[in-house]
């Protein structure tokens, strides 16, 4: 399915609007009511899905928009994040025919498994900077049960998007 | 090339590369001990801030209507009327026993430090970090209430950690549970140093203790007081697990902290001056707005804490308490500037 360049910068705007009601949805409503141990991390499931579903010569600038929006609620900072969503996003291109993301549980099973790539593409980059690399093992293996339970929202959360950018079929939206 | 970005053209590569160019420059260019917000981070920051201390506050209204009200939905319509009272009452009692505690919480912290020459600002906690990968908080004070870069952060526990960037009203501190914190500390009973260093959300590692160093679970840890972040003698947590393996010259060593950061609401910034004796004298200062919006500290059980925010400030006299020691030892480490008191709870 083309698109033309409005519609995208419009679908960008409210996957933004959007990003931005999860960030503080996980980072001022979530501790707030008791979830302080576990960040639900929402713009890797965006990246996840648009990696997956958007099929333009602009999604890495796409992913550097999200992620520089992103940078203002963690010190993750927008090139780390970048950097992990390019990874993924490159991934996610390569083997995208091998995997199918039509059912609620592959959903569920390809985005745990992406999200774990991403954690330990951020993992060894930080690991690099710092020149210790004992804590990735262990830093990956905490953020598992995160995993599982943003994966559980994978299904809806792909459908919310996946209005947002108006999928008419499997083939995703391009430009 | 073609199969790796399915319908591959010559621009999308030119675009990925560009992209991954500009995110491994950042990367370089990123410092995770420091870091100096751009503009478009200080707005969005500046934006944020209100939403997420403004949710916060929206919880604590929740919290009211949900302990109030809805527990008497289901009363008898007879008995509406007291049951109102009753509710009324409930409410008061509610949020005068909130308020007494906020008092006392904010109590506390004032009386804490105040031998530390260094000014203080009171802050809240109202955001923490989005991405798992870092302990983060955000605070409601920024460069206008005098914030500045690398202030330590603690609370009366023992130290939260230190700021890492900041915008005009809100703050980022970096807390000591974080992997790229790393707190220059000695061990309180043995006067071992060594480095301890965030691991997970609930505990911390200590590096670079030599292997000799009898080290015994329960001891207590304090900063050291050297690099220029943090005051000697504030507490950083209780060794809680020891392991020393048959090769090595170091002991790996496992450390909890003081803070409790699932109860982090208040925090006092520690701002570095150039005059020891002005800060000595410093007690906070409502004027500078230095108080979470909206709370006011009134003298409860010591009347010599007179501080309100109406009132011309005055300083705090520090809350003196006998000292009770259990099981592990407290004392009073002293530097020719920093006389801070350790205390201890049973």
């Amino acid at each position: 399915m083309r698109v033309s360049f409005n519609e995208i910068i419009i679908r960008l705007m409210v996957t933004i609007i959007f990003l931005i009601l999860l960030e503080i949805f996980s980072s001022a409503v979530m501790p707030a009511i008791g979830f302080k141990d576990y960040t639900l991390p929402f713009n890797v499931l965006i990246i996840i899905f648009l990696s997956f579903r958007f099929n333009s010569s602009f999604t890495p600038w796409l992913l550097l928009i999200l992620q520089l929006f992103h940078s203002a609620f963690s010190v993750e900072g927008w090139a780390l994040a970048t950097f992990a969503a390019l990874v993924v996003c490159i991934l996610i291109n390569y083997l995208k025919d091998l995997m199918q993301v039509s059912s609620m549980l592959s959903t569920i099973v390809v985005s745990a498994i992406f999200q774990i790539v991403w954690f330990l593409v951020i993992a060894t980059v930080i690991a690099a900077k710092n020149n210790d690399f004992s804590l990735i093992l262990p830093r990956v293996l905490r953020i598992i049960p995160e995993t599982l339970g943003m994966s559980l929202f994978a299904p809806l959360f792909f459908k919310i998007l996946g209005r947002v950018w108006r999928e008419r079929d499997d083939e995703g939206v391009s430009i | 090339m073609r199969d790796m970005f399915g319908t591959a053209s010559r621009t999308k590569i030119i675009n990925y590369i560009i992209v991954m160019g500009l995110a491994i420059y950042g990367i370089s260019k990123k410092n995770f001990k420091e870091d100096t917000t751009p503009y478009f981070q200080v707005f969005m920051i500046e934006a944020i801030g209100p939403i997420q201390s403004g949710t916060t506050s929206f919880k604590e209204s929740v919290s009211d209507l949900f302990n109030n009200y809805l527990s008497i939905v289901n009363t008898n319509k007879q008995n509406a009327l007291l049951v109102k009272k009753v509710a009324d009452l409930e409410n008061t009692i509610f949020n005068l026993q909130e308020l007494k505690l906020e008092n006392q919480r904010l109590k506390d912290l004032l009386a804490f430090g105040q031998e530390i020459p260094r000014n203080k600002v009171l802050a809240q906690v109202v955001g923490w970090d989005s991405s798992t990968e870092f302990n983060i908080i955000r605070i409601n004070k920024g460069h206008k209430d005098g914030v500045t870069l690398k202030s330590a952060v603690v609370t009366n526990q023992g130290v939260v950690g230190y700021v890492y960037r900041v915008s005009d009203h809100y703050s980022d501190v970096i807390t000591i549970l974080d992997q790229n914190n790393r707190v220059d500390t000695i061990v309180e009973r043995t006067r071992s140093h060594g480095i301890v260093q965030g691991f997970s959300n609930f505990s911390c590692t200590m590096k670079y203790v030599n292997r000799n160093e009898p080290i015994i679970k329960g001891d207590l840890v304090i900063t050291a007081g050297l690099g220029e972040i943090y005051p000697k003698g504030i507490r950083v947590g209780t060794i809680i697990k020891v392991e020393r393996e048959t090769y090595g010259i170091t002991q790996l060593i496992e450390v909890t902290p003081s803070v409790d950061f699932n109860k982090l609401e208040e925090v006092i910034v520690l701002i570095k001056t150039d005059d020891p004796m002005m800060a000595m004298g410093n007690a906070i200062q409502p004027s500078q707005a230095s108080l979470p919006a909206g709370v006011a500290v009134t003298p409860m059980a010591t009347p010599s804490a007179t501080v309100t925010t109406t009132a011309t400030p005055a300083p705090v006299k520090p809350k003196t308490k006998p000292v009770e020691q259990p099981t592990a030892v407290a004392t009073a480490t002293s530097t020719p500037n920093v006389t801070p008191t350790v205390k201890v709870k049973p």
